[in-house]
């Protein structure tokens, strides 16, 4: 076969881009520590209710010692529960893990602006970790069509300083 | 000739189409990269929080909110939703008067909706003037317009004034951001 | 003589696709001008916002399904009569699958257009991903398994004229035109099997009501099994004809039929197993198969930089033969002033923009920024919003005097055309990666939240907002000027006997370079089988391992 020596200083170079873009995303990784979604649990999704998704909201845990808080989120049609009717607070510098689930159908949960970004799938749960650094609002929007009211799905979470955080409406 | 004069206007056709039809699209790509490279290296962090998001400054009513608070008999919203079903969708109202003893007689009507969409929507087309004896309970649905959302009602009431007086009161409820929930029983 | 003359039958198929394609192409266009315009709050006149669903499934459905399938089948009708050189087989066999995907397309636009009729029960807003558990009327799945049984059978159509091609000449390497279309329509068997199992065997029983719970991830998961190669279904073609007609329009030669080859083969093996990158945020799929999705995916890099050498240098050396100079100077002598070849070579450098926006979202962690926003509709109307629907257009130009023996009408407008789309899709695209970054959602009526306000990390929403609504303007008139020309030359061009030059020069690197191992199809075939069983066999195995229809959810209509 013939290859044209330009072309095959093209295909080398191809490699070497392809193998930049792998390094790029185990480097975030392993040193930045971007992660995705991944496999959780399932459960089902018409009897939420007997689940910690039942009585959902914030909760405080202790894990090696340190406080640290859960928050479960239903996803339905339109809302967030919490975070629609009341935002979802949470204090600042503090490790907090979401675990997202729906009982309908699929929704999103993008906290927007920021790479909190996951699917809500039925009988699926999502769960992420994160530290939010700074206190501010951020608005939470459904970014996956679930049906004809999809635009008005919106929250809202509120960042607050530890010593301002508010401890009496935690669930258990 | 004539073929050399179309060939010359071809040639500025070309000319002005290119410079449109690439040129512009060039430009708003090195903007787009200008502005991406001078906000990485020269304002690191943009003080995007600092304006703050503070947008709900009036905020309007909600479910448990009460009207006719200056007046003899209250009404609170027990209600406040919008049902969504993939035909339609309704604005669903539930009202009840908080106090039995200042009246037997309670009138509440709709008089109109307003819309999202700057649409009115007149109360009457889903008959809604209730007498009932007090304490008493009220609640109407209406059709709305698919993907519509009202913001403010116009409500009224006949309230005492004196003895054996009443008035027609009039109250604009602006409302918060209604409740949009999927119909189940569609 | 040109094509019509020489093959009236195959001419009159490939006719026959093409008007359905136009026709769901001006429908489609339309529902996306009727977007912009809603979504950016621009004019909101046309629907409500609870309607705007509809539309978006009518707009993706009919363009992204049914407009590319259609001019493929046309396209590919022409390339395999003509580079085989025989009229299709059977004629009433290939008329029944020309039908029967028309028949599919027909149901499922009445069913999503039932959307717009007060209190029908026959929708379908389910947008062309239809994930349920949001259901649509059993006649849209109906519809749309038709459509693919159709396309199947065109396949077999094809590979039956190159059976009876390859006895009557055993020992010719298999022509170019041809072997594309063939290796398409294999990667195309490959993928569309996940869509049958989603839809014959879930979606269908499940909207008819024999069962009621369905998992949502596994219909999901069988979607993106199919959806990310069917982007490769779309694109391959434009490929063909960046290979086999751009160097021919530019005045040149294909630079290597070896390469071209391999090209296909690559995208053949690698097009199917990348499907879980649609599915980075889904929880339920293990972040290793992610990650083995993300390589494969770079890796289809590949065979697009080798396509971007291939075509670039192909019109280089048509530059040259026109007398270009220089390192670059060569680029002002490519004839800027033909439509197709306008078309197609600004569709090309679209898709080298919308390359690198994919890139992002092919990198999982970064992807997540951008994961459903509008970033993702402004990368894929660059790709196939622009690289294969711009290119189908261009080379109509070139394509419709052959089938129908008439020269094009409106040469000027047809020249304003490919720039104008250009101009239209970059502002529009621009400001929709833009807004994407912001975190602005896809696939929304209305955009606006009454809680937040999204923070650009440049320029302002509603500067961002216009440019989607001008862009989208732009494009709508670049449509229109489109169709027009092409019912124009269809209805009342010039007849005659060589409405266009057809003649398609060999390649500079010729076939009798290309080892014969290329040409070996089951080998090609079967072990792009095995990569697809190493990617999904273990993960669909996980999903299916506790019930089928478990963990179960209610349907729900949409």
């Amino acid at each position: 076969m013939h290859i044209h020596k330009f072309e095959q200083f093209w295909i080398k170079l191809s490699f070497v881009l392809i193998a930049f873009f792998i390094v790029t995303v185990v480097y975030g990784f392993v040193a930045m520590d971007l992660k995705v979604i991944g496999d959780h649990a399932t459960i089902d999704p018409q009897n939420l209710a007997d689940t910690k998704f039942g009585n959902p909201g914030v909760r405080e845990v202790t894990r090696n010692g340190q406080t640290e808080y859960e928050v479960y989120v239903q996803t339905i049609q339109f809302a967030f529960n919490p975070g629609t009717a009341q935002p979802i607070v949470v204090p600042a510098n503090t490790r907090v893990t979401f675990y997202i689930t729906s009982p309908d159908v699929l929704h999103g949960f993008d906290v927007a602006g920021t790479n909190l970004n996951t699917m809500s799938i039925p009988g699926q749960v999502a769960k992420f970790t994160t530290i939010f650094p700074e206190v501010r609002e951020y608005g939470i929007v459904c970014n996956e069509y679930c049906g004809p009211a999809h635009h008005v799905m919106e929250g809202k979470i509120k960042v607050v300083p530890k010593s301002e955080f508010d401890k009496s409406n935690l669930v258990e | 000739m004539s073929e050399e004069k179309s060939d010359n206007s071809t040639k500025k056709l070309v000319k002005i189409l290119v410079i449109v039809g690439i040129g512009v699209p060039v430009l708003v790509e090195l903007m787009t990269l200008f502005n991406l490279i001078n906000v990485q290296i020269f304002e690191d962090e943009k003080d995007a929080n600092s304006q703050g998001f503070d947008v709900e400054d009036v905020r309007g009513f909600g479910e448990g909110d009460t009207l006719f608070s200056d007046q003899a008999s209250v009404v609170v919203i027990d209600e406040l939703r919008i049902k969504v079903s993939a035909q339609e969708w309704r604005f669903a109202l539930g009202l009840t008067s908080a106090d039995s003893s200042s009246q037997d007689e309670l009138e509440i009507s709709v008089d109109s909706l307003s819309l999202q969409s700057k649409k009115m929507l007149s109360g009457d087309n889903n008959s809604w003037e209730v007498k009932q004896s007090a304490p008493a309970q009220v609640y109407g649905e209406w059709i709305l317009p698919n993907g519509d959302i009202p913001t403010k009602l116009f409500i009224s009431s006949d309230q005492k004034t004196g003895k054996d007086s009443t008035k027609k009161v009039s109250q604009e409820v602006p409302l918060d951001k209604v409740p949009v929930r999927y119909n189940q029983n569609q | 003589m040109t094509f019509i003359h020489k093959y009236p039958k195959a001419a009159k198929v490939a006719k026959a696709n093409f008007i359905v394609a136009f026709i769901a192409l001006a429908i489609g266009g339309l529902f996306g001008f009727v977007q912009a315009l809603h979504r950016t709050n621009v004019f909101r006149g046309f629907f409500n916002s609870g309607e705007y669903y509809t539309l978006l499934t009518g707009h993706g459905v009919l363009l992204a399904l049914i407009f590319t399938t259609f001019f493929i089948a046309g396209l590919f009708v022409w390339g395999v009569t003509r580079s085989l050189d025989r009229e299709p087989e059977n004629l009433t066999f290939t008329w029944s699958w020309f039908w029967l995907m028309t028949i599919g397309l027909v149901m499922a636009t009445i069913a999503i257009l039932g959307g717009l009729v007060p209190d029908s029960s026959i929708r379908a807003a389910v947008l062309y991903t239809f994930y349920p558990p949001l259901q649509a009327h059993p006649m849209f799945y109906i519809g749309l398994a038709l459509v693919v049984v159709g396309s199947w059978m065109a396949g077999a159509d094809w590979f039956w004229s190159y059976r009876k091609w390859r006895a009557e000449n055993p020992n010719e390497r298999i022509p170019i035109l041809a072997f594309m279309t063939l290796f398409t329509m294999l990667m195309w068997y490959v993928c569309t099997i996940g869509l049958a199992l989603e839809v014959v065997g879930l979606l269908i029983p499940w909207s008819l009501g024999w069962v009621t719970e369905i998992e949502p991830l596994l219909p999901r998961t069988l979607f993106w099994f199919f959806g990310h190669a069917v982007v490769y279904f779309w694109l391959l073609p434009a490929y063909y004809v960046w290979y086999a007609i751009l160097p021919k329009l530019s005045g040149g030669r294909l630079f290597s039929d070896s390469m071209t080859r391999i090209v296909f083969i690559i995208f053949l093996l690698l097009s199917t197993p990348v499907g879980y990158h649609h599915q980075y945020a889904d929880a339920g799929i293990s972040v290793g198969f992610k990650f083995y999705a993300m390589a494969t995916t770079l890796l289809i890099l590949l065979p697009s930089l080798i396509t971007l050498f291939t075509v670039v240098a192909s019109m280089e050396h048509g530059a040259r033969q026109r007398g270009g100079k220089g390192y670059l100077k060569w680029i002002g002598k490519l004839p800027w002033d033909s439509p197709a070849f306008v078309g197609c070579a600004l569709a090309g450098i679209m898709f080298a923009a919308g390359g690198f926006s994919g890139m992002i979202n092919a990198s999982m962690n970064i992807n997540v920024l951008i994961h459903n926003t509008i970033w993702v509709p402004g990368h894929f109307h660059l790709t196939v919003g622009t690289a294969v629907a711009l290119t189908f257009m261009a080379i109509t130009y070139w394509l419709l005097p052959q089938l129908t023996g008439r020269k094009l009408k409106y040469k000027t407008l047809a020249l304003i055309q490919p720039y104008a789309w250009f101009l239209g899709m970059t502002l529009m695209s621009n400001a929709m990666h833009r807004a994407g970054l912001a975190g602005v959602p896809r696939r929304t009526a209305e955009p606006e939240y009454s809680g937040f306000d999204f923070e650009p990390i440049f320029g302002t929403m509603t500067e961002m907002k216009w440019q989607i609504a001008i862009g989208g303007t732009i494009l709508m008139i670049s449509l229109i000027l489109f169709l027009w020309v092409v019912v124009a030359s269809w209805l009342a061009g010039e007849k005659s006997d060589k409405p266009v030059d057809d003649y398609i020069p060999e390649p500079l690197s010729g076939v009798e370079h290309t080892p014969a191992i290329l040409d070996n199809m089951k080998l090609w075939f079967g072990l792009a089988l095995l990569l697809v069983v190493l990617a999904y066999a273990f993960p669909l195995w996980e999903m299916v391992a506790d019930g089928i229809f478990s963990p179960g959810a209610l349907p729900r209509p949409s």
